[in-house]
């Protein structure tokens, strides 16, 4: 098993995180549009 | 005779008293604070009776309903028995063999495997429009910028030494969602059930309180007087809101494979609700099933909470970063508002950010009383509902992604133990 930092941990599951929930917030507000266009 | 003034007889027949404990006094006490807030004043009374009647049950002595901590204790099942005869039982050192008490069958088939918080999530997806988010998207955003504040949290969480699955137990209150805050801590720190759904659910029902502060704190009045025009809250027809579960359900979880349950039960009641075929199941899920397991689920989180767990220094941080994680949301999400509008042509009111969070509606009602106060003509409602459910998706997906990256670190072999 492998040990890794309490602050590294902190700093990785904060900056992958935040990038991976706002990455999928940006990616549904693109599709959402699209289904707006097509919507009528 | 000889049997009845036997020192061990009495002690055993009168065992409720022999045993009863300062922290059996303290918890019993907590439990009936809790039941006061919930029946007497309103916070959540839905979540804190039970909570505090189960509080109440798991600290009486020898009621052997509950057997926590859970590893601790080996249940004594037909297959244990065959084992324990062969001499192998119990096989965790130091472990007691105990039969299963009523709220152990609960937690055991709700709590240790997540299902209650998962069938609560059907009955939320039920209840919940996501209309006002479709008509303006982009607020999508606020409701990733709520969820700010369970990173700092966790931040502050790990800096101050607690544990690596102990700080994102405590850094997702800040996602103000009960069921969230339930999932996780019953997939990485089962001990800490009791105290951090105590504090998720009393920080929710404090959101009236906590939040206004901090959003007058962080924006001037000119800011809070900015009325939003409703053109920007574009028409959405019922295909689009029937697709819109679909759409989350699939772009998230390939995105997060490991959120299934919570995402994926989420949108599933959403699509129940705004299909318009099945009412019956609909109807279900708001009322009978969200019922029965709220009922379930209060009573085993509150008889999780024994004063071997609760009554620690642990608690106290736990109350106190909860409450940093609820601030720093509401803070975030009104920097986050202001951020857009840096980069926008269409202004928001900066107060709307503050409902990025998963309090519904509770937030966005905030949001409007606060901009009224500034400005009488306001009328921030749609807009905050909006993005109160967009904080819903956020939280749910915030907690997708971390069960994302510590499934990914624990299959490359990393501890997160220590």
């Amino acid at each position: 098993m492998e040990a890794i930092g309490n602050m590294t941990f902190g700093w990785l599951l904060t900056v992958v995180g935040l990038v991976m929930t706002m990455t999928s917030l940006g990616v549904l507000i693109i599709v959402v549009n699209i289904l707006k266009k097509f919507q009528n | 005779m000889a049997v009845i003034t036997n020192n061990d007889f009495l002690y055993n027949v009168f065992g409720g008293f022999t045993h009863f404990t300062w922290q059996s006094a303290v918890m019993i006490l907590i439990g009936c604070i809790l039941i006061y807030l919930g029946a007497a004043k309103d916070y959540e009374p839905l979540l804190l009776v039970p909570i505090g009647f189960g509080c109440i049950l798991a600290n009486l002595p020898l009621t052997e309903l509950i057997h926590v901590p859970r590893d601790g204790y080996v249940f004594n099942h037909s297959i244990q028995e065959a084992l324990g005869e062969a001499g192998l039982m119990p096989f965790v050192e130091g472990a007691r063999v105990v039969n299963e008490g009523i709220l152990d069958v609960l937690y055991n088939a709700g709590i240790a495997n997540e299902l209650f918080p998962c069938l609560l999530f059907i009955g939320i997806g039920a209840m919940t429009d996501f209309g006002p988010l479709l008509q303006n998207p982009r607020v999508m955003l606020l409701g990733g910028a709520g969820q700010f504040g369970i990173f700092l949290t966790l931040m502050l969480a790990l800096a101050i030494g607690y544990e690596k699955l102990e700080a994102i137990c405590i850094a997702i209150i800040g996602a103000c969602d009960g069921p969230t805050s339930i999932f996780i801590t019953s997939m990485f720190n089962p001990a800490l059930l009791g105290p951090i759904s105590v504090a998720a659910y009393s920080y929710m029902s404090l959101v009236p309180l906590i939040q206004p502060p901090v959003m007058k704190l962080c924006t001037t009045k000119k800011e809070r007087e900015f009325i939003m025009s409703y053109e920007m809250l574009t028409p959405v027809t019922q295909r689009t809101k029937i697709l819109f579960p679909i759409v989350v359900t699939i772009v998230t979880l390939l995105i997060a494979p490991s959120g299934g349950a919570l995402m994926g039960t989420l949108m599933f009641g959403n699509f129940l609700r705004e299909c318009g075929a099945v009412g019956r199941l609909v109807q279900a899920a708001e009322n009978e099933i969200a019922n029965i397991t709220t009922l379930f689920l209060g009573l085993t989180v509150g008889a999780t909470m024994t004063g071997e767990v609760f009554l620690t220094a642990k608690t106290l941080g736990i109350f106190a970063l909860g409450f940093i994680a609820i601030c720093g949301d509401t803070a975030f999400g009104v920097f986050g508002a202001k951020l857009m509008n840096l980069f926008s042509k269409q202004k928001i009111n900066p107060l709307i950010g503050a409902s990025g969070i998963s309090a519904f509606p509770m937030s966005a009602r905030v949001a409007q009383k606060v901009g009224n106060e500034a400005n009488p003509q306001n009328y921030l409602l749609m807009h905050a509902m909006g993005v109160n459910t967009s904080g819903q998706i956020g939280s749910v997906l915030t907690a997708s992604v971390m069960i994302a990256i510590i499934g990914a670190l624990q299959t490359m072999g990393v501890d997160l133990t220590i």
